[in-house]
């Protein structure tokens, strides 16, 4: 494989005048076959001689073919080799700039990047300079394996013209041109088998325009879907995406709606129409919110058992200097709460927007509406305590949240990833996502700060297994939330050490409303809006601290602490115990929508 | 010339210094000499080590073609066409590579043997 100095030293442009060239005498030989055509035997010439002339004519005019069809393939390669080449160096440049940038080390031949500072004493700080490492490492490679696939495209189409295994056929030199042309059209180069969001886009970076484009066109779900590709491409890809989903699911509707004999649809491996009339609903809602300006899709996952998951982005999260990705909880989904959740981002655009110019900083910014995991549902308007063993067990437990994480990981990996700058990121999490926030964020992340809204727990006893710098770790507990006193899921991050308390109380004297109960926090012009907007907007210090102290329902909270201890030995149990225990047990499984005997 | 004339032998004449024309086009190409920048665009790559070898083929196709058609066309203006040493001519100066030309086939059949 080519080293780094190897392929710095490559002049691409070269190449394209040596292009240039070819195609002029590609051109000069299609140009003869007026000349061959008129120099042909008369047709009304006959005899022996006549016929060796034909002969003669044919073998000249079939040889010529055969060198015009291999100029033509030559010219292709060269073209697709310039522009494989301006792509890989390209990459390669622009990766290793910003590494010695960032005051790394590059190794010009095997193309490691190796930091000589000394690391940073706090741990989530040092952690992400090591993750920057590792990706610009990921992105040399990348560069250097497209390198060589350009160089070995052309080397390879080089010696199959020289072994003359280009055959030009027997039509025009216009044809042969286009026979050789076809032949020599090469393959991309595949993705990363690792599909790490820094190889990902290295190999993105690496890929000539021409091939972006046949990928786009050729598999939009995969581009679309697939972290470290940047996110301008990503929404356009899954724009294309989502009418076709659209059309296939609405084809399996019917074939599946139309099979009404038992064990026909598992016979024939029909997916539930119910499901799919679900899938279907989704979609529509996402194709609604993205209608809007200023919105981008930047995931759409169709492979679900239930629904459709999606990433919808306000703002511009190319380009935006502070990037808020919020995660949504228990029952959400696109169908039932897409459109209020995308509400609620441009609200606290709007408020973050107007805090940087106020501020004098004129910052951007873009916020995530992240549905990218199929969250618990919990059907609290029709459920028996019998059915709850069932269905209500997926809220107490965190697989869910576990499964979502490293997905959630490389998704704001690339965030990060995909842009040559270091955007300021926080990722706000309510509710049941707050603890997919939190074992998301112990993957490492690069999220700068994390706000917990109404917290069941983030499956953490110690902040610092959040890995975000120190003292970027923020609480929002409303009055009368009762989830985000449960204490689930690790410990109550009101107790936790290191934990920026936010408050939620209202604030009249600066405009701002109360919230109260577990879901209104992103509410329009409330103190827990303002905080959210605050802390994503790089501006902590117009956030308000919760100073109203241990009340009634801080002591309340400790108690309650208690039955989150019974709820993670198992919620069967948990339920049971709890509707015997007390008083207070029995108005907990109220608050949860748990109708009791 | 062997029998069967029955074309004015200008025109088989006119035809052949068409096809002199082409063979002179054809020596002037000199395809093979612009690869050489191929090592200045791509240093210390398999590409630049492949070059030689392809120029070496393309010179030698472009001389034979030219030779092979400047008989041809030189044949027919002279109307000094002796079909068994002419073609024998050809076929030498275009090598033994392939069989006397197929049949036309569709074009999707054509491309790398």
């Amino acid at each position: 494989m080519a080293t780094v100095d190897e392929v710095l030293a490559w002049r691409p442009t070269v190449l394209d005048q040596l292009v240039g060239e070819v195609l002029r005498d590609r051109t000069r030989l299609t140009d003869l076959d007026d000349d061959l055509a008129a120099g042909a035997p008369p047709p009304d010439w006959t005899g022996d001689d006549a016929e060796a002339a034909r002969r003669s004519h044919q073998r000249l005019a079939h040889r010529l073919n055969d060198l015009t069809a291999e100029v033509g393939a030559v010219t292709r390669a060269l073209s697709e080799a310039a522009a494989g080449a301006a792509a890989a160096r390209r990459a390669l440049e622009q990766t290793v700039d910003q590494a010695r940038g960032e005051g790394f080390f590059v190794e010009l031949t095997t193309g490691r990047v190796l930091d000589p500072a000394v690391p940073d004493p706090d741990p989530a700080i040092a952690d992400d300079r090591e993750r920057l490492r590792v990706e610009l490492t990921d992105r040399i490679g990348e560069a250097l394996r497209a390198a060589d696939h350009t160089d070995g495209a052309l080397a390879g189409l080089l010696g199959t013209v020289a072994s003359k295994l280009i055959d030009g056929g027997t039509g025009t030199l216009r044809d042969a041109s286009l026979v050789g042309s076809r032949a020599a059209r090469r393959d991309i180069l595949p993705i990363p088998v690792a599909s790490d969001p820094g190889q990902v886009f290295g190999w993105w970076e690496s890929l000539s325009s021409a091939e972006r484009e046949r990928l786009l066109a050729g598999c939009p779900g995969l581009i679309g879907n697939t972290d470290g590709i940047p996110m301008a491409v990503r929404d356009r890809a899954n724009r294309a995406y989502l009418p076709m989903v659209e059309q296939h699911l609405r084809e399996q509707y019917t074939t599946s709606s139309l099979a009404t004999q038992p064990f026909e649809r598992l016979d024939r491996g029909l997916p539930d129409p119910s499901m799919l009339r679900d899938k279907l609903d989704d979609l529509a809602a996402i194709r609604d919110v993205i209608a809007s300006p200023n919105t981008a899709l930047l995931s759409l996952g169709v492979h679900g058992r239930r629904f459709i998951t999606a990433d919808v982005a306000v703002g511009r999260v190319d380009r935006a200097d502070h990037v808020t990705t919020t995660v949504s909880g228990v029952n959400t989904r696109p169908a039932a709460s897409l459109k209020g959740k995308v509400d609620d981002a441009r609200n606290l655009l709007e408020v973050s927007e107007r805090m940087s110019q106020e501020a004098g900083d004129d910052d951007s910014h873009a916020v995530i509406v992240s549905m990218a995991y199929e969250a618990p549902q919990l059907d609290t308007d029709d459920v028996r305590i019998s059915d709850l063993r069932g269905t209500g067990r997926e809220f107490f437990r965190d697989n869910v949240a576990k499964e979502a994480a490293p997905g959630y990981a490389d998704f704001l990996n690339s965030i990060d990833t995909t842009r040559l700058d270091d955007p300021h990121q926080t990722l706000a999490g309510h509710s049941y996502g707050s603890l997919t926030a939190g074992h998301t964020l112990r993957q490492g992340t690069g999220v700068d700060d994390f706000v917990a809204l109404g917290s069941p727990g983030t499956g953490v006893d110690d902040v610092a297994d959040l890995k975000v710098p120190r003292g970027h770790v923020h609480n929002l507990e409303a009055e009368r939330d009762v989830i985000a006193d449960l204490g689930v899921f690790g410990e109550d991050l009101t107790h936790l050490d290191g934990v920026r308390e936010l408050d939620t109380a209202g604030h009249p004297g600066q405009g701002l409303d109360a919230v109260s109960g577990h879901t209104d926090y992103y509410a329009d012009g409330s103190t827990s809006q303002h905080n959210i907007a605050a802390i994503g907007s790089g501006h902590p210090e117009l956030a308000i601290d919760d100073t109203r102290g241990p009340d009634a329902t801080d002591i309340f909270r400790k108690e309650l602490g208690r039955y989150g201890d019974l709820l993670r030995t198992g919620w069967d149990e948990g339920v049971d115990l709890l509707r015997e225990s007390s008083d207070t047990g029995v108005r907990l499984l109220r608050r949860l929508g748990v109708p009791l005997p | 010339m062997g029998g069967g004339i029955e074309v004015d032998p200008a025109e088989i004449a006119a035809r052949g210094r068409l096809m002199l024309v082409a063979a002179d086009q054809v020596d002037r190409l000199q395809l093979a000499a612009s690869l050489s920048q191929i090592e200045a665009a791509l240093p210390a790559s398999r590409s630049a080590l492949a070059v030689e070898r392809l120029a070496t083929s393309w010179k030698r196709a472009e001389a034979h073609w030219a030779r092979a058609t400047t008989q041809h066309g030189q044949a027919m203006v002279t109307g000094g066409w002796e079909h068994d040493q002419t073609e024998e001519a050809i076929r030498r100066a275009l090598g033994e590579r392939s069989p006397d030309p197929p049949t036309p086939g569709p074009l999707e059949r054509r491309g790398v043997r």
